[in-house]
């Protein structure tokens, strides 16, 4: 197994393993699970929510043109982490208000001192994603690998929007980090199924006093 | 391995993730040459359940009520119900047929008490569904929520501290105040907010729901907890309290439970297993493992009692502690003697079965509410080891220890039930 597939590997077994509450204490690695990490601070998140179920984003010259009704997840769902301008112009967004968004909040970035990680994915109408946390993964990107782990939860929408059952929107987020990479060889990702009202628990360091606090709050779409 | 020995395998799998991961599944079986015989899907009958131990009749009107509330409660939701939000609305609707269903369906539990217990749930279950409603539909319960909560409290306040224990006799008010105290606790622990009402209702009607459905379970807890203590007291005048006397069995019992610990762990060393055998994959390391797990657990739920107050409670846990040690002390003895090596056979699993339902059946053959109450955990055991057959997760070496263990289990409760009723006197 290659290095690339090998932490493409931990990465699916990390999310793999969050599903299986209770059971953490078997976890059979040490280090290097992004949800080993602590939460990344001081990064800054812009969400979108395209109603027409449009795809936001894709690879190439332009991105697939879609409809409320047809499902095709694989042509809405992109995961990209941008660590360069060009990573950037590798990308078409959709010439729609949401895509504009991603495309602008992508562009402001500063690259020798910043990095994005770009996602974005189908959802029912009368339901929203909100963004959690995100981490990072420190032992690779000390070796200039930027291996980005984000978390999401999935919940019903307010009551008195306007939804209809079998309608597909798509979202989209940027997660704008304060990391400089040279590369980046994989990602992750996690969706609860619910909301929980509460953070995750923090534990206490008293002599770590850096990244004592955690990232709060979350951003729908 | 043969296909038994790997479907045997799963099961044994398919039970460690259920019960939180506990052992690597294959690992008992490595080794092995000898095959143990399948589980004989009609192994364990249904099971039989001794009288109920509360030593008066449950009046039906407190199952009519909580019935005819969830009714009322159910009735103020419309089956299909009409929301900007469709995906909010179909759940809505698949929440109230679940909950009319759980509604309408008559309890199957064998023991009054617990037949009430379904009840408060289903009453619950409805108070969920229609308080998601309002939420949905704009209303904002949160004021009202929290002014019945706090009614509820003061109503459980008052019970508590008048709970004075008033019984014929100290054996009768330990089985009365048992499900007393028990509902009082469940009371208010559906009274404590960890699930707070959302301050935009509209936006979290689910939640709203679960707070609204907590504090209807923490209503019906206390009513059932005052609706039990009166039906004992049928209007018996001069009742004499029971409390100091409770207390001191209670503690007196306590204090017994963990000096036969003591000495069932002197007579033991204290693992499960005899030192220098390896015992893997046998019957005998099914069998010690369960009987010391049992024993300790017993030991926790008296200890928590005490800690709580809950001198009842305490009483007939310790009977069930003393009943475990002894059952552990039996297992230890067997199988230092050097029995339950064999794999299992149909025979003997067939032989394991009948001897613990008689053992059963024999522990509580006199009727005697304490003895039944001190026999649940056989009772309740021999129904798992049944639902597990059924679910097919039942390992034969795992079946055939909690069989014997069942057996050892109620072999030691009239024994038990005599020592705590000589405490209670």
């Amino acid at each position: 197994m290659t290095d690339v597939l090998r932490r493409r590997a931990l990465l699916a077994a990390a999310s793999g393993l969050a599903a299986l509450a209770g059971c953490a204490g078997r976890e059979t690695t040490t280090n290097g699970y992004p949800n080993r990490e602590r939460p990344l601070t001081g990064h800054e998140v812009e969400s979108v929510r395209d109603e027409d179920g449009g795809a936001l984003v894709a690879e190439g010259d332009d991105v697939p043109s879609l409809s409320t009704d047809e499902r095709a997840p694989q042509r809405r769902s992109t995961r990209r982490v941008l660590v360069a301008e060009d990573d950037l112009a590798a990308l078409a967004f959709a010439e729609t208000p949401p895509g504009e968004r991603l495309r602008e909040f992508c562009a402001a970035t500063e690259f020798d001192a910043e990095s994005v990680y770009l996602l974005a994915m189908p959802i029912e109408a009368c339901r929203e994603v909100r963004f959690r946390s995100v981490r990072v993964e420190r032992g690779s990107l000390a070796e200039g690998d930027l291996q980005p782990h984000a978390g999401f939860c999935r919940t019903y929408r307010p009551a008195d929007v306007d939804c209809e059952l079998d309608a597909i929107h798509t979202v989209g987020f940027a997660i704008r980090m304060p990391v400089a990479a040279d590369r980046s060889r994989g990602s992750g990702r996690r969706m609860a199924g619910s909301c929980g009202s509460g953070d995750p628990p923090v534990a206490f360091n008293a002599s770590d006093a850096l990244d004592a606090s955690t990232a709060s709050g979350g951003e729908d779409a | 391995m043969s296909r038994r020995g790997v479907l045997a395998g799963l099961a044994t799998a398919g039970a460690a993730a259920i019960a939180g991961c506990s052992t690597p599944p294959l690992d008992d079986d490595e080794g092995q040459r000898v095959e143990a015989a399948a589980v004989p899907p009609d192994l364990v009958d249904a099971v039989e359940w001794p009288p109920a131990p509360f030593p008066a009749n449950v009046p039906a009107s407190l199952g009519a009520s909580h019935e005819s509330r969830a009714r009322d409660l159910l009735d103020a939701v419309p089956a299909d119900p009409s929301l900007p939000n469709a995906a909010v609305a179909a759940a809505i609707a698949d929440d109230r047929k679940r909950a009319a269903e759980r509604g309408a369906a008559q309890p199957s539990d064998p023991w009054p008490t617990e037949a009430l217990s379904a009840r408060r749930r289903a009453r619950g279950e409805a108070a969920m569904v229609r308080g998601t409603y309002r939420a949905a539909t704009g209303v904002d319960d949160g004021a009202d929520l929290a002014a019945r909560r706090r009614a509820v409290r003061e109503d459980r306040a008052a019970l508590a501290a008048d709970l004075e224990y008033r019984a014929p006799s100290t054996a009768a008010a330990a089985l009365a105040y048992e499900p007393v105290e028990s509902l009082l606790a469940a009371c208010e622990r559906h009274l404590r907010p960890t699930v707070r009402y959302p301050d935009d209702p509209v936006a979290a009607p689910f939640r709203a729901g679960n707070a609204v459905g907590d504090v209807e379970r923490a209503r019906a807890a206390a009513t059932d907890a005052a609706g039990l203590r009166d039906a004992f007291r049928g209007g018996r005048e001069g009742l004499e309290p029971r409390w100091a006397s409770l207390t001191a069995a209670a503690d007196a019992l306590d204090g017994s439970v963990h000096r036969t610990r003591a000495r069932v762990r002197e007579r033991t060393g204290g693992a499960a297993t005899p030192d220098g055998e390896d015992l893997s994959g046998t019957v005998a390391r099914e069998l010690a493992t369960v009987s010391a797990g049992r024993a300790e657990a017993a030991v926790g739920d008296i200890e928590r009692a005490s800690d709580a107050g809950h001198h009842a409670e305490a009483v007939v846990e310790a009977g069930t502690a003393l009943a475990a040690l002894e059952a552990r002390r039996w297992a230890a003895e067997a199988i230092r003697d050097g029995r339950h090596r064999e794999p299992p056979s149909e025979s003997s699993l067939r032989s394991a079965s009948e001897r613990a339902r008689d053992a059963v059946a024999e522990a509580v053959a006199d009727g005697d509410g304490l003895a039944s109450r001190i026999a649940l955990p056989a009772v309740t055991s021999l129904e798992r080891v049944a639902d597990d057959i059924d679910r097919r997760y039942a390992d034969a070496r795992r079946t055939q220890a909690r069989l014997r263990y069942v057996a050892l289990y109620a072999d030691a409760v009239p024994a038990a039930t005599a020592f705590v009723r000589d405490r209670l006197e």
